[in-house]
């Protein structure tokens, strides 16, 4: 009887769409069965592009599911964090973040999105270390000069910045609430233009990142004064961390992770958990980080959110303290 | 001759087979992508920065500069046949390429283009082989009150940029600079004019409000006008330069290779400034400057050949400093850091063969884009033949893809059809949209450099009289705003404006 066993095909048939997409949302290890979206905040070309495009290729062959990196900019990276916090939380949509966005939430009255509890954070990616550079027509040789002549003429000392609010910025505002000084903070829109008066002298002083300093403090171009991270800096070893110097509590790097959507499956994250850091300890990995002037690291998810947690609360009491806004 | 020896070790970098073909790759979809609106270098070179991994890095540099001064020929194509500027520099091409094209010459204006693109090329490898690093000195002169006084020169050569009534022409830079105020103030980090739009709070990007004044607009009015377009493509003649061409032309190639190897050292939207510059400048000395804004030769020859040469003179700041000029500057920052080379003062003595091999490659790839360009005119100008229906609704599709392409976002598109709608609302007012873009790109940066001037001065005004290259950019300012006021000239002015 064909006409029967059709019906019994076309009952099966319709059995087997209809239990389909139930298991796909229970079963754990099905994960992942279609592109998974790597959301990037920033422009191409930034530090945070460059760690998803070197991660992604990566990442996607030990999934066996493409990885594609989407350029999400826009206010100082709200509009990219903002769209991920709403994301699904399947496990298909993941961004690399920077404690950028834990400033930001402080420093915007209207941030859509709260960058502690919104996100389920899924393992470190790599730190960035500030160097504090001035020019050498200022004289100034050592932090400890640079404290004497900002405290013999407060606000006369200029330094600038990639913009408000921007690491470069909350670096320098921490060191003047640490030492006591009073810097004038002269914003630019990037660091490109804010180097170039720093290296005519129209500006005094300034945090940069590590790799793009050295190549002017080789040239004799700038001077460099010290570190703002905990451990003194493979690429300048000779160089203090301001720690040192005395100034407790001038942790001023930079970090960048991984990070999911709220709610994101606990086994998804262990996965990409396990996944990444085998990715960020391989020896290719970390010498094109190292070119950024990166330094690849990772930790556990609940190591991550202690960290969130406590750069939030922070920085959230220097910008407070010093009241800056920028919104 | 320590010059020509390096030049002989660059061209023995550039011209191994393996960087000849990467180069021609560059060139090629630099051109592609500049002709394909919207789509612009920065995104595809971002794209490709991954593929350059396995790459030798000068072959890698050369193939993403080949990207970048390819894209810069291709845009002058769209900005002539359809009207579409892709990029900042193609906005002045628009004025008088599309006249040209409306008249039938746009075989004649594409040649032109090319051509005057290759010699201003030449010129400015030229320029970078020999007068780098010293020419780098100059940029670290400009300070904020030296950009301040030359973007108040630039506003005020704006005047110049239109053709019709003057009080129009203010008002439409005036509106600019409050299009240009949207986002957030670089200063206290408030937000202007956003109303709390997070899309917003960055500004409106260049290529949003260009797209929509020029193309957007340009296809609503060409689907008004449906019979006056037919007519216009049905007498497609001249693909070659006339010999009177060639005649107007060279001197407006000339002076705009000039006024573009100058501005586009200055870091910082020099490069942006120079086709502005070179049309204002060749609608000033030309003898039939009545005839810019309606197809003039010189009209087309002065900006591309200038929108080159500044192109390749901002790889200056970039090769001796370490400083981007630009987004596509910052972009081969990041290839070569990728690749292990930190851009600074050292490139020159520690990577002489990339830095030589690059300017070898860069004379090189202009050669390859002439000759990959004039056999290409004949069918470009063929594709104005297709008919209108089919045409328009693909410049919609690329134009959309290219702006949803700038930030990922579907909001930008919206934002340029709002712009198309009002640039046929300035098209009914007979508001002409150029010096709304001059006014859009320099207002922003005017305001950064006044405060931050201000800021460094602590208040003292008197800092843009004191500082010799502010002053002097004032006094011309001053010079060309007596020009256009003064009753003789205005009157002349009128005479030859009233349309």
């Amino acid at each position: 009887m064909p006409h029967l066993t059709f019906r019994i095909f076309l009952a099966a048939l319709a059995l087997a769409c209809a239990s389909l997409p139930a298991t796909a949302q229970t079963v754990g290890p099905a994960w992942p069965t279609q592109t998974i979206r790597l959301i990037v905040p920033f422009t191409p070309g930034t530090g945070m592009d460059t760690i998803a495009r070197i991660v992604a290729p990566k990442l996607g062959e030990r999934l066996g599911q493409a990885v594609i990196v989407e350029n999400k900019p826009g206010a100082s990276g709200n509009i990219g964090a903002d769209a991920v916090a709403k994301a699904a939380p399947d496990g298909y949509t993941l961004m690399v973040g920077a404690n950028t966005m834990l400033m930001a939430a402080s420093l915007y009255k209207s941030v859509p999105f709260n960058p502690v509890t919104d996100f389920a954070p899924i393992s470190l990616a790599a730190w960035g270390t500030l160097m504090l550079v001035t020019n050498p027509k200022t004289g100034i040789n050592s932090v400890a000069d640079l404290i004497a002549k900002a405290k013999a003429s407060p606000g006369k000392l200029t330094y600038g910045s990639p913009g408000v609010g921007t690491p470069h910025h909350m670096a320098m505002e921490l060191f003047k609430d640490l030492t006591g000084t009073d810097l004038l903070h002269v914003p630019y829109k990037g660091s490109s233009g804010a180097v170039v008066d720093l290296l005519s002298g129209s500006i005094d002083l300034m945090f940069i990142p590590i790799h793009v300093a050295m190549p002017y403090v080789k040239a004799g171009k700038l001077k460099a004064l010290a570190v703002g991270s905990p451990k003194r800096h493979p690429l300048a070893p000779d160089l203090p961390t301001l720690q040192e110097l005395g100034i407790k509590g001038a942790e001023v790097d930079m970090w960048y992770a991984f990070l999911a959507p709220k709610g994101t499956p606990a086994p998804i994250i262990a996965k990409l958990n396990t996944e990444l850091r085998a990715i960020l300890a391989l020896a290719d990995v970390k010498s094109a980080f190292e070119k950024q002037g990166l330094y690849a690291a990772s930790n556990s998810s609940a190591e991550m959110a202690t960290l969130m947690q406590k750069d939030f609360i922070r920085w959230a009491a220097i910008i407070k303290k010093n009241k800056i806004s920028a919104d | 001759m320590e010059i020509i020896s390096n030049l002989i070790l660059g061209l023995g970098v550039a011209l191994t087979p393996i960087n000849l073909l990467y180069c021609f790759a560059g060139v090629l979809l630099g051109t592609l992508i500049g002709v394909l609106p919207g789509i612009g270098p920065v995104a595809t070179i971002a794209m490709l920065l991954p593929a350059t991994f396995a790459l030798n890095p000068v072959t890698a540099l050369i193939m993403l500069a080949g990207i970048y001064y390819g894209a810069q020929y291709g845009g002058s194509t769209s900005a002539i046949l359809v009207n579409i500027p892709g990029e900042t520099s193609s906005v002045v091409t628009c004025l008088d390429g599309y006249q040209m094209a409306r008249q039938g010459r746009a075989g004649a204006a594409l040649s032109v283009a090319a051509l005057g693109s290759f010699f201003a090329g030449c010129v400015a490898t030229v320029v970078i082989a020999g007068f780098a690093p010293p020419l780098a000195e100059v940029a670290l002169k400009f300070g904020p009150a030296e950009y301040f006084s030359l973007m108040v020169m630039g506003l005020v050569a704006a005047v110049v940029l239109a053709h019709g009534s003057l009080i129009k022409a203010i008002a439409m830079i005036v509106l600019g600079l409050l299009l240009g105020l949207v986002g957030t103030d670089v200063n206290s980090g408030v937000s202007r004019f956003s109303f709390d739009i997070p899309e917003l709070s960055d500004g409106i990007g260049f290529v949003i409000v260009a797209m929509g004044v020029f193309g957007f607009t340009e296809v609503i009015v060409n689907l008004e006008l449906k019979e006056a377009r037919e007519v216009f493509f049905k007498k497609v003649s001249g693909l070659w330069l006339t010999r009177a061409d060639v005649k107007a032309a060279t001197p407006a190639v000339l002076r705009g290779t000039l006024i573009g190897s100058v501005l586009g050292i200055l870091p910082g939207g020099g490069a942006l400034l120079s086709s502005f510059a070179a049309y204002s400048l060749e609608k000033k000395v030309s003898k039939n400057s009545a005839k810019f804004g309606k197809g003039a030769i010189e009209g087309v020859a002065a900006p591309e050949s200038a929108n080159n040469a500044g192109a390749q003179t901002s790889f200056i700041p970039l090769l001796t400093l370490g400083i981007p000029s630009n987004p596509v500057m910052a972009l081969m920052v990041g290839a070569m850091t990728i690749h292990g080379i930190q851009p600074g003062p050292q490139i020159v003595t520690n990577q002489p063969e990339m830095f030589w091999g690059m300017i070898a490659s860069m004379w090189v790839g202009n050669l390859m884009l002439v000759v990959l360009n004039l056999p290409m005119i004949g069918l470009w100008v063929k594709l104005l033949t297709v008919p209108y229906r089919m045409l328009f609704p693909a410049i919609l599709l690329f134009c959309a893809i290219g702006i949803y392409s700038l930030s990922n976002s579907g909001f930008d598109i919206y934002l340029a059809v709002l712009f198309g709608l009002l640039g046929y609302v300035f098209v009914k007012l007979a508001c002409e949209p150029a010096p709304l873009l001059l006014g859009f790109i320099l207002g922003p940066m005017m305001e950064e450099n006044l405060r931050r001037a201000m800021l460094l001065s602590r208040g003292d005004a008197t800092v843009f009289f004191t500082h010799p290259i502010s002053l002097g950019m004032l006094i011309a300012a001053a010079a060309l705003l007596l020009i256009v006021v003064a009753p003789a000239v205005r009157k002349k002015r009128e005479d030859v404006f009233v349309e």
